[in-house]
């Protein structure tokens, strides 16, 4: 995987530990793997506050509400963190 | 994600789609409901035309809990409330409704008429008291909410479910949720006579709300009724033409109803 991507992973990862904000998931082992649903148990609106704060980040740079538009709650939620992480690295352009 | 302070509550809101012209605030159900409710199924794809508000009702999502405040003057105050903060007191928006946020947007609509533009509402229980009091009445202590929660929550595993059983637990017993609900009847057949905008009905042809909705269509006097073939949960079971049928309505053209209003 490139710079690119893994620093976006980072990014994705820290968001999700700010808006959960429990002491359980500060020491939890986030990888590309690790899934929304099965692995982190998040509540759905705890997806979108995630996502909402990845939007904030990146600003006109980035549609993530485009890319969720139309999906099930259910199927955002089965997404991996590196599928969302994938996804933003694709449509935002690398650091040079 | 913004925080609002209402009356004895914080809630949290979001704004979609922010340049648009026209606005559609959208409100959620009861107890399992918030704004993932409407978020990526319905309300991300209207706010490619508009803007969309979403906001967690008192008690959900990532709103606080208070006390007391879920009768639906006080809910339709919160909704005031919101529209006031996007800046959207000054022109007609349209409300679309699930369930209870459904009856709170009609007794909004029901108060400021002249706020409003279009309304839906979408498999409205009403009278509460009737619909939604006897699924809840026999949760009187935390033993039985946790027998609630074995029965009514069955897709629901750890973590979600410890967190939805606290809400409950904080919503059941320690707040005034319970005796709210009991206490809403059906808005006056003359009130919802004189309501004189476009309201667009969706109601699941399983759903046990049903009568509800045919009771609408005769008192409201531009309603129009549609049917899907769901149940209560009309956003998770058929979401695809709850959509298409609210971005139908939504998107009539002509100009806001209010200049028609007497």
């Amino acid at each position: 995987m490139s710079k690119h991507y893994d620093d976006i992973l980072s990014l994705v990862i820290g968001k999700i530990r700010s808006t959960i904000n429990e002491d359980w998931i500060q020491d939890f082992e986030i990888e590309g793997e690790t899934r929304f649903n099965t692995d982190l148990e998040i509540e759905s609106i705890e997806f979108v506050k995630i996502a909402d704060a990845i939007q904030a980040h990146y600003g006109t740079q980035l549609d993530i509400v485009g890319w969720l538009s139309g999906k099930s709650i259910h199927e955002l939620i089965g997404l991996s963190v590196g599928e969302l992480a994938s996804f933003i690295a694709g449509a935002v352009p690398e650091q040079g | 994600m913004q925080m609002i302070s209402v009356n004895g509550a914080e809630l949290s809101s979001m704004d979609l789609g922010r340049d648009k012209g026209s606005a559609v605030v959208m409100l959620h159900g009861l107890v399992s409901g918030n704004m993932a409710s409407w978020y990526s199924s319905v309300a991300t794809p209207l706010s490619g035309e508009r803007r969309v508000v979403l906001y967690d009702q008192r008690g959900h999502g990532g709103s606080s809990i208070p006390g007391s405040g879920f009768d639906l003057d006080s809910q339709a105050a919160d909704l005031q409330a919101v529209i006031a903060h996007h800046g959207l007191s000054g022109q007609p928006v349209d409300l679309v409704g699930h369930s209870m946020g459904a009856l709170v947007a009609l007794r909004f609509a029901l108060r400021h008429p002249r706020q409003l533009r279009r309304l839906v509402l979408v498999d409205a229980p009403m009278p509460a008291r009737d619909y939604v009091a006897p699924s809840l009445l026999g949760v009187t202590s935390p033993a039985a909410l946790a027998d609630y929660v074995e029965n009514h929550l069955v897709g629901l595993t750890g973590r979600r479910r410890e967190r939805l059983h606290q809400r409950l637990s904080a919503l059941f017993f320690g707040s005034t949720l319970m005796r709210d609900v009991l206490a809403m009847a059906s808005e006056p057949d003359a009130e919802l006579a004189a309501l004189d905008r476009p309201v667009l009905l969706v109601y699941g042809r399983r759903s046990p709300c049903l009568a509800a909705g045919q009771h609408l269509l005769r008192t409201l006097p531009r309603a129009q009724l549609e049917l899907l073939d769901c149940g209560h949960y009309v956003i998770e079971e058929s979401p695809a033409a709850l959509r298409a049928l609210v971005d139908r309505f939504l998107s009539v053209d002509g100009a806001p109803a209010l200049g028609i209003a007497a």
